[in-house]
């Protein structure tokens, strides 16, 4: 069972307590190498280990997360499988309303980068989220997905509050 | 404008309209050609209970108004750090006429008397006294306001970076033609390069007469790469009470208020801007554009040395490579992270040409002088450091990050304005805005 300091430990300290200077691209190699080895249980250690707010200690862990994102971005780098893999793990992570808004909204800042069209009907609930943070970020993610979000936006509508309905509207009006 | 956006000479002839050649005269009703805008106009304007609609004081004043005295009525926006220097440019470098009549700042919260200090541009906008605003807002605001005020006659001197995205420079550049504004950059090192060897080296690019022939510019250092990275895992805290944290952040996500977030290290977060390369880039590469004839076009090509970027923060890097079409290829060093390239500039002069080219070279007439922001707000003509050219320059930033960031060699069309074969990549291309921000 993967432990999030399994991964995270590997991740150099920030310069002088506050400054990102990353790792080396080898050693970035390794690791991610790693990470995609273990599979759903790495991404759910390191979620797991994300605190409800950011600014806790846990950069490390959201660097990691991000990281799995942007390379699974890269068609070379990541086959399309784990690609799906990894974005219908994140996704089904951001539906757990026992996780913190922050982390949730966290999550839906790498399925911008990540969700597709398969994802827009599970993720579009999110826009009346109790959470503006939520709100926001799911919006944010079925803007990105662009066209195949626009009749589940649509399906939103039917009794959204205010807040809900503008982030909706929104949504719809920077995919057209 | 934004959340409630009209086109304000809709159905006049606009007066003070800038000649450009691609403007169309007839595409002026953006909600027209927008049904959702419209709606959204509707539905945001009645859930934030606001509307209205602006007309410059040049259609008030009839066909043959002027402003008396040639005296402009300006604004700035932003008036923190850059913001006074800014100002002041209006009339210690372009020569203009200005009163200064509004300010606006996020940080006025309890102080503004929306006279003379605002905390909403918005308000500055709806004045029929202002035909000048000056933008020196962190850059994920530019667009949005670039556009909303020309879309309200103003004519606009904006800071650079000129945008946070590739997208919203287009918009820009979509809002200079349809608004006939004037629009410039507050970066000027075109300007001195239109004599001599610029020159020289201009009209041969041009010409196409440099294609293939391993033409490169290098530029090492300077690119504040460590300086302009945002502070990690920093413990948010409540806002200052007198600063409006949600519209600072506006089109950007609102994000847990951390004080590096606001004044100067904004430039450390993408949220807000593109770390050093988007504080001094624009400088270096905008005579680069003009001198090697690059304002219409973009790379086909970037990749860049760098470690795995951070999700919030401009990191390090060690050099990108940008080439376009013709084979022209900037290269930038940060000299601050991994090995340099051991690439030189190499240009383009008459020895290097046939004797076929110099000729053609020779027949080749100079390009008309640029035109300064000032003399443009005067006699209607298009600025020098136009919307095209600033964001064609800009550019090359947005796509240095986007390698960086990505961490792949990205493809791109410079017609479509996207990277090829990768949908990742392009929704950094294009980034949504958080509600009711969109351009």
């Amino acid at each position: 069972m993967s432990q999030a300091s399994d991964f995270t430990d590997r991740v150099p300290d920030l310069v002088d307590g506050r400054s990102f200077h990353s790792l080396a691209p080898d050693e970035a190699a390794d690791l991610l190498g790693d990470l995609w080895q273990a599979g759903e249980a790495g991404v759910e250690a390191l979620v797991d280990a994300l605190d409800a707010q950011e600014g806790s200690g846990d950069w490390k862990a959201r660097f990691l997360l991000h990281a799995l994102a942007n390379q699974a971005g890269d068609a070379v780098a990541v086959g399309a499988d784990q690609r799906a893999a990894l974005t219908r793990q994140l996704t089904a992570m951001a539906l757990e309303d026992h996780r913190p808004p922050g982390v949730r909204t966290f999550l839906l800042h790498r399925l911008q980068w990540l969700a597709g069209d398969d994802e827009a009907p599970a993720l579009a609930p999110l826009v009346a989220d109790p959470a503006p943070d939520v709100r926001d970020a799911a919006a944010a993610v079925l803007t990105a997905v662009g066209e195949a979000a626009i009749e589940p936006l649509r399906g939103q509508l039917e009794g959204a509050g205010p807040a809900s309905r503008l982030a909706i509207e929104h949504a719809l009006l920077q995919i057209d | 404008m934004s959340g409630s956006r009209r086109c304000v000479v809709r159905g006049l002839p606009p007066e003070g309209k800038v000649d450009t050649p691609s403007v169309d005269r007839d595409d002026r009703d953006v909600s027209a050609k927008h049904p959702r805008r419209r709606f959204l106009k509707t539905a945001a304007a009645a859930a934030v209970g606001w509307n209205f609609q602006v007309v410059p004081r040049h259609v008030i004043g009839g066909p043959d108004h002027t402003p008396p005295s040639e005296t402009f009525g300006a604004a700035l926006i932003g008036v923190g750090g850059r913001g006074p220097g800014t100002f002041r440019a209006l009339s210690e470098r372009h020569g203009l006429e200005v009163r200064k009549l509004a300010e606006c700042d996020v940080k006025w919260v309890g102080e503004a008397d929306d006279k003379t200090r605002y905390t909403d541009y918005r308000r500055i906008l709806e004045r029929e006294d202002i035909d000048i605003v000056a933008i020196a807002t962190p850059p994920h605001w530019h667009a949005v306001m670039s556009i909303d005020a020309m879309e309200a006659g103003k004519d606009v001197l904006c800071e650079k970076p000129m945008t946070r995205t590739i997208a919203e420079g287009r918009a820009v550049v979509e809002a200079e033609q349809r608004t006939g504004r004037v629009f410039q950059i507050c970066t000027y090192g075109r300007f001195g390069q239109q004599g001599g060897r610029q020159m020289e080296q201009r009209k041969i690019m041009l010409a196409g007469m440099a294609r293939d022939r391993e033409i490169r510019f290098v530029r090492r250092g300077g690119f504040k790469v460590f300086q302009w990275s945002g502070p990690v895992d920093v413990e948010p805290r409540e806002p200052p009470t007198n600063l409006d944290w949600d519209m600072y952040c506006g089109p950007s996500p609102l994000k847990p208020f951390i004080p590096s977030r606001f004044g100067g290290m904004h430039r450390g977060y993408w949220d807000y801007d593109g770390g050093g390369l988007g504080d001094m880039g624009q400088h270096y590469l905008d005579p680069i554009t003009w001198v090697f004839g690059k304002d219409g076009t973009s790379p086909i090509e970037v990749e860049a040395s760098a470690p795995p970027a951070h999700p919030e923060v401009a990191g390090p890097w060690g050099w990108v490579k940008l080439r376009y079409e013709d084979g022209f290829e900037i290269v930038l060093e940060s000299d601050e992270w991994g090995e340099p390239t051991g690439l030189s500039t190499r240009g383009i002069g008459r020895d290097d040409l046939t004797d076929e080219e110099k000729q053609a070279l020779d027949e080749m007439p100079d390009p008309e002088p640029l035109v300064d922001f000032g003399e443009a707000v005067r006699t209607r003509q298009r600025a020098g450091g136009h919307a095209e050219a600033a964001h064609r320059t800009v550019c090359l930033l947005h796509l240095a990050n986007l390698a960086i960031r990505t961490g792949r060699k990205i493809r791109f069309d410079p017609e479509l304005e996207l990277a090829l074969d990768d949908d990742q990549a392009n929704r950094l291309v294009r980034q949504p805005m958080r509600a009711p921000w969109h351009v």
